[in-house]
């Protein structure tokens, strides 16, 4: 039984718990992005020799923790402006056909043992297709919005994510080849179980290194992060498809790529680096503080993934888009590829 | 950290070397080869600052580029600008100006347009250089020369595409100064009397002699004094009518008719009119002493006679003329100029703050510490020192010579502007001429 | 075919709104082929890239340029003009501003030229603080174009690292000049006034930081993967295509010819001291980045021979109080940072020049912007821009 159904068992009543298990993730939802997003400009500044935020604060603690804050609210009370010419109910609920299948796959993800709001069976395949549906998002923006720039902006983000989709799902394909199961859970408890060689207790990014490898870049590219942010590219095209949005929508989309970046690297976590468990084969004390622990070793190593993306970000000038689709069609699907025949070879033999 | 590399590829080396390996052309050799071969359609060869510039029949101006560009001894490839000038009556000129990377000798091939100032055509050297094409149409834009055979002089480069007339023309008037003229064009020191002007326009060749301007600064002092004088009195009037005013309030506490009130207005009024008229007597005095204008815009036809209402009158903009914005008042915009205070620092005391310091109160106390000590060397026959009342600003002081070495120079020196806490004369070299200097 | 020659300021011409807007019109012919037009996009006069208000119109075809045209003129202040209206002394104050990032070898290209037309003999001093000046300049131009090149292609962080370093040298500036922009130091036979105490001192310690410093740069961006891919063959200019169009500056240095005016023909100290002048392979977009940066530590190696040769002395001369120069016509070229920066002064004996032709290196080069353009694709489009170093306002001046 999950914990969170432990706790609304009091309450014997399924509409109940449910409520309560979503509203716990729409609430991780709205703060991760806050954390993730803080983290970025705190790094991004530090990196390039400058401080980041700094008035912005909480109550009495300062050091810019409230900016993103602040953001929320000086989106929310801005102006909804629709361009004239642009297709007013596309352009309306393109954020949100953006933003919603994120939150809806961080339904399934795991954070630790009991920690979770559904458990499906099918789980990863369930995340990455729910995943994809997030590309309509911002297709409908560039399309409806008027703009040319929004509209180079689209084509190379329809290039860009459907590109990427392939080596995304292979990567996580040799995972659950390996694992023996769609789902997330038990992808956690199978490499909980898993041995290299029989002997070495790792996570699966060790025999995986190549399949983590392109998860990751691919992840990056499904994100539009840089390197990867042609669709976005402001010093070309202005800001892509969110050209022409202001306000709660823009902020929504600003949203969408963070809470993105958080459920990506969860997904991350969770398929190649162990999930909730410090190292396979160290398990975790029972019951609430082992849950407890394991949401905080999970949202560690998502932490850690994110840093990574931020890091990208400061370092790497964009990739052109023809060089963007060269490495993915020429390099990462055909590793992909390769990636799945040798795992399924080694789990065969080995 | 790399320094230059091997070069390769057609951008590279292989055509490095086609640019190099030349000898520059002395300047009369070139006008020769040209001369040669355009004959008459050479107008004129001039060298001057070792430059050769080359006027040639405007018909004949795309065969001696081509000339220019083919020949290998001359080897003009590089396409440096074109340049426009306004000949007045004659019409216009076309400067070429070419280059030659292997050879690195410079050629300017001038052109007179034909056609004169209505219909000024040249033929266009777009076909030889595509640099051309850009400069062309500038000189189009700017002073509407039609190039033939260039692909296309329209739309217009620089100004706005409905733009009328062609602006780098002289009679192209710029509409600010037609309003005025631009106050920088007088020399700074012409800013203010009439009589300074007259004297200017007939001293600015001939030498001045040291005693005219030992008389000259003279009087300016006595007019500094005068000057002073009346601003004490006027400065007293005004404390006094502040005081009646301030005691006639006091006792109509309680009630206060507005009668009363005006009257005391009236009463402080009148003895500021009563300081003024001493101004306006001081500035009589002053006036005797050889100078017609008064340095305190007095009464209303003092005011007149000022700069400042001559530049209204003609239209000026507020604060835009260096005399300073029309009807500035002492004490309100502008700090005051006190020349006690500037006799006194004249004679050795530190320079003080005068009035009330504007956001420029460094420069402005310059000019007032300037004033100052020029007024001191007065009797030293130095530089004329123009102690200006807020008809001055100290940005026009600028013509003067720093009290260190006026003395000696009969000429008038364009030289330090300084800075107000710069006790040191022009031309100490007072920094380390070493790395590491002093650095105490 | 959107006809660009007719291309005129109003919005939307040539293309029909075949949908939300304007967007691409497709249609169908009989063979039932898919004929697809060009887009027809304006990229400025507001844009992140343009290092101003430089417009380029382009005929996209997805995403690869047919044909592009810049359209300046929208920073056009009419500096010639203002200077026929001003005197020889007054136009010093002008010419800082046309390529403000380069404000001092502005001043001093026209101080050189009313010099050389008056005859003056500027003092010793003067001259070596002026070269010391320029190269600082130069570097600081440098520096922001080194930093603004690596943003346009999305590095973000070297533009950082490059304005910390503008900041000290702009105080260093400062501390002399009184500005940071715009110096105003040079004068009609010299300078404004002496150098404060410490500047050699401090010039000396900021040579081995912006030398120390500039690794970085080279760490961050000339081994990049990324960037030599976006960069590396990409626009570029052979050297008789630029000879015609009369490119100067890195830009001409990067395609293989090392033509500085400094070393062709030395203006004030430059032939009296050791100038290298870098020059690049292919005239691509990378070797005109690596040229910039190889030409920041050349300007450093000159500061330091210059502060090992000043000598003491006057800083100024004493002007007549007409300045007024002697009929005739002069013209002075001088390396800019951007390129070479000429004066072509026509002088009628008069107090004001008669003409003031200010030749100017960024109008040449962006002239040679619709070669550079075809056939690019939009995002070499941006490396290009970034590469071709110019600033708007020396192109319109």
């Amino acid at each position: 039984m999950t914990v969170i159904a432990q706790v609304t068992l009091a309450f014997d009543s399924f509409w109940l718990s449910l409520a309560l298990n979503l509203g716990l993730i729409v609430v991780f939802f709205l703060t991760a992005p806050l954390v993730v997003g803080y983290m970025e400009h705190k790094v991004l500044g530090h990196m390039q020799d400058r401080l980041g935020p700094m008035e912005a604060g909480i109550g009495p603690i300062k050091h810019g923790v409230g900016q993103l804050v602040a953001d929320g609210v000086k989106f929310i009370q801005k102006e909804d402006i629709i361009p004239s010419a642009a297709d007013r109910w596309v352009f309306a609920w393109a954020p949100a056909v953006s933003l919603v299948p994120v939150l809806v796959v961080l339904v399934v993800v795991p954070f630790g043992p009991g920690v979770w709001a559904v458990q499906l069976d099918a789980g990863i395949f369930f995340a990455l297709a729910v995943s994809s549906v997030g590309v309509l998002g911002i297709l409908m923006a560039a399309w409806s919005s008027a703009n040319k720039y929004s509209l180079m902006g689209g084509i190379r983000a329809a290039a860009q994510l459907i590109a990427y989709e392939l080596p995304l799902v292979l990567a996580a394909a040799a995972v659950v080849l390996q694992a023996g199961t769609l789902s997330l859970v038990g992808i956690i408890e199978a490499q909980n179980e898993f041995r290299l060689f029989g002997a070495v207790p790792v996570p699966y990014a060790v025999p995986h290194i190549i399949g983590f490898g392109m998860f990751y870049v691919a992840a990056l590219a499904e994100l539009s992060r840089p390197p990867f942010d042609m669709p976005i590219a402001d010093s070309e095209i202005i800001f892509g498809h969110m050209t022409e949005y202001t306000g709660l929508r823009y902020a929504f989309f600003m949203l969408s790529e963070y809470a993105g970046m958080v459920v990506l690297s969860a997904l991350a976590t969770v398929l190649f680096l162990g999930g909730w468990y410090p190292w396979p084969g160290v398990p975790l004390p029972e019951g609430a503080l082992g849950a407890v622990l394991g949401f905080g070793v999970t949202m560690g190593k998502i932490i850690a993934l994110t840093f990574v993306m931020v890091w990208l970000r400061a370092t790497f000038p964009r990739l052109r888009e023809d060089q963007l689709q060269r490495m993915s069609w020429l390099v990462l699907i055909p590793l992909a590829l390769l990636n799945i025949v040798v795992v399924a070879v080694a789990k065969v033999m080995l | 950290m790399s320094s230059t590399r091997e070069v390769a590829t057609r951008t590279g080396a292989r055509a490095a070397e086609a640019f190099q390996g030349g000898s520059p052309m002395e300047p009369e050799a070139l006008a020769a080869h040209l001369c040669e071969r355009l004959g008459r359609a050479v107008v004129d060869v001039t060298v001057t600052y070792g430059q050769l510039t080359l006027t040639v029949e405007a018909d004949a101006l795309a065969e001696a580029a081509r000339l220019c560009k083919e020949s290998p001894a001359l080897a003009f490839d590089f396409y440096d600008h074109n340049a426009g000038v306004d000949l007045g009556e004659e019409g216009f000129a076309v400067v070429t100006h070419l280059y030659s990377l292997r050879h690195r000798h410079h050629i300017m091939i001038r052109v007179v347009a034909p056609g004169g100032r209505q219909a000024p055509k040249v033929p266009t050297l777009t076909h030889l250089y595509a640099g051309a094409d850009w400069h062309e149409r500038e000189v189009y834009d700017m002073f509407g020369i039609d190039f033939e055979g260039h692909p296309g002089l329209l739309p217009r480069l620089l100004t706005v595409e409905n733009f009328e007339g062609f602006p780098l023309r002289k009679d192209f008037l710029l509409a600010t100064r037609e309003a005025k003229p631009w106050p920088g064009l007088k020399e700074p020191k012409e800013i203010g009397s009439d009589e300074e002007e007259a004297a200017d326009a007939t001293a600015a060749e001939a030498p001045v002699a040291a005693e005219e301007k030992a008389q000259a600064a003279k009087t300016r002092a006595e007019r500094a004094r005068a000057k002073a004088a009346a601003m004490r009195a006027e400065k007293q009037s005004e404390k006094a009518a502040a005081q009646a005013a301030s005691t006639e309030e006091a006792e109509d506490a309680g009630s206060a008719p507005a009668g009363e009130a005006e009257d005391a207005q009236a009463a402080a009024a009148e003895k500021t009119t009563g300081g003024e008229t001493a101004g306006a007597g001081a500035a009589q005095v002053a006036a005797a002493a050889g100078e017609p204008e008064p340095q305190t815009p007095g009464g209303a036809a003092d005011v007149a006679r000022t700069d400042i209402a001559k530049d209204a009158a003609a239209g000026a903009v507020g604060g835009d003329t260096a005399a300073g914005a029309p009807g500035d008042r002492p004490g309100t915009d502008q700090p005051v100029h006190d020349p006690e205070s500037e006799a006194k620092v004249g004679e050795g005391a530190p320079p003080v703050p005068s009035g009330a310091p504007g956001p420029e109160a460094e420069g402005r106390h310059g000019g007032a510490e300037r004033e100052g000590r020029s007024a001191s060397d007065a009797a030293a026959g130095g530089p004329k020192a123009d102690a200006g009342g807020p008809t001055a600003s100290p940005y026009a002081d600028r013509s003067h010579a720093s009290a260190g070495e006026g003395a000696s120079e009969a000429s008038e020196t364009l030289d330090e502007v300084g800075r107000p806490e710069d006790p040191r004369p022009a031309d100490t070299p007072d920094d380390d001429t070493r790395r590491g200097g002093d650095d105490s | 075919m959107t006809d660009l020659d007719t291309m005129t300021t109003e919005r939307g011409q040539g293309l029909l709104p075949g949908g939300p807007g304007e967007g691409m019109l497709v249609e169908i012919r009989d063979e039932g082929e898919l004929a697809t037009q060009d887009m027809n996009l304006n990229i400025g006069p507001q844009h992140p890239a343009t290092h101003g208000v430089l417009r380029v119109v382009i005929d996209l075809d997805g995403e690869k340029i047919r044909r592009a045209r810049p359209i300046i003129g929208y920073m056009h202040r009419g500096f010639e003009k203002l200077a026929e209206a001003r005197d020889y002394r007054q136009i010093m104050a002008l010419v800082n501003r046309h390529d403000w990032l380069s404000a001092f070898n502005n001043e001093l290209g026209v101080a050189i030229a009313v010099e050389r037309m008056m005859e003056l003999e500027v003092p010793e001093r003067a001259r070596w603080i002026r070269v010391l000046m320029a190269e600082w300049n130069r570097i600081l131009n440098h520096l922001m174009f080194v930093g603004s090149f690596g943003l346009e292609l999305g590095a973000i962080t070297p533009v950082f690292f490059a304005f910390r370093e503008r900041e000290d040298i702009q105080h260093l500036m400062e501390s002399a000049t009184g500005g940071r922009l715009h110096f105003s130091y040079n004068r009609v036979g010299g300078l404004k006034e002496d150098l404060p105490r410490g500047f050699l001192a401090a010039s000396a310690q900021m040579t081995k930081n912006v030398r120390a410093r500039s690794q970085e740069y080279r760490d961050l961006l000339e081994g990049n993967e990324i960037f030599i891919a976006r960069t590396r063959g990409v626009g570029a200019l052979p050297l008789d295509v630029a000879a015609s169009y009369g490119v100067t500056g890195p830009t001409l240095q990067a395609a293989g010819l090392p033509e500085d005016s400094r070393v062709t023909e030395p203006y004030e100290k430059y032939g009296e001291i050791d100038v290298r002048v870098p020059v690049g392979q292919n005239g691509d977009s990378y070797d005109r980045f690596m040229v910039l940066l190889d030409r920041i530590d050349a300007s450093c190696d000159i500061i330091d021979q210059v502060l090992d040769s000043i000598p003491s002395g006057p800083v100024k001369t004493n002007l007549p109080k007409v300045v007024k120069a002697p009929e005739g016509a002069i013209y002075v070229r001088t390396e800019n940072p951007l390129g070479q920066c000429g004066y072509y002064l026509v002088s009628d004996g008069k107090k004001n020049p008669w003409r003031l032709k200010m030749r100017t290196p960024s109008f040449n080069n962006i002239a040679a912007m619709p070669y550079l353009l075809e056939g690019a694709l939009l995002s070499d489009m941006i490396a290009i821009l970034g590469s071709v170093f110019f600033v708007v306002g020396d192109i319109d001046r």
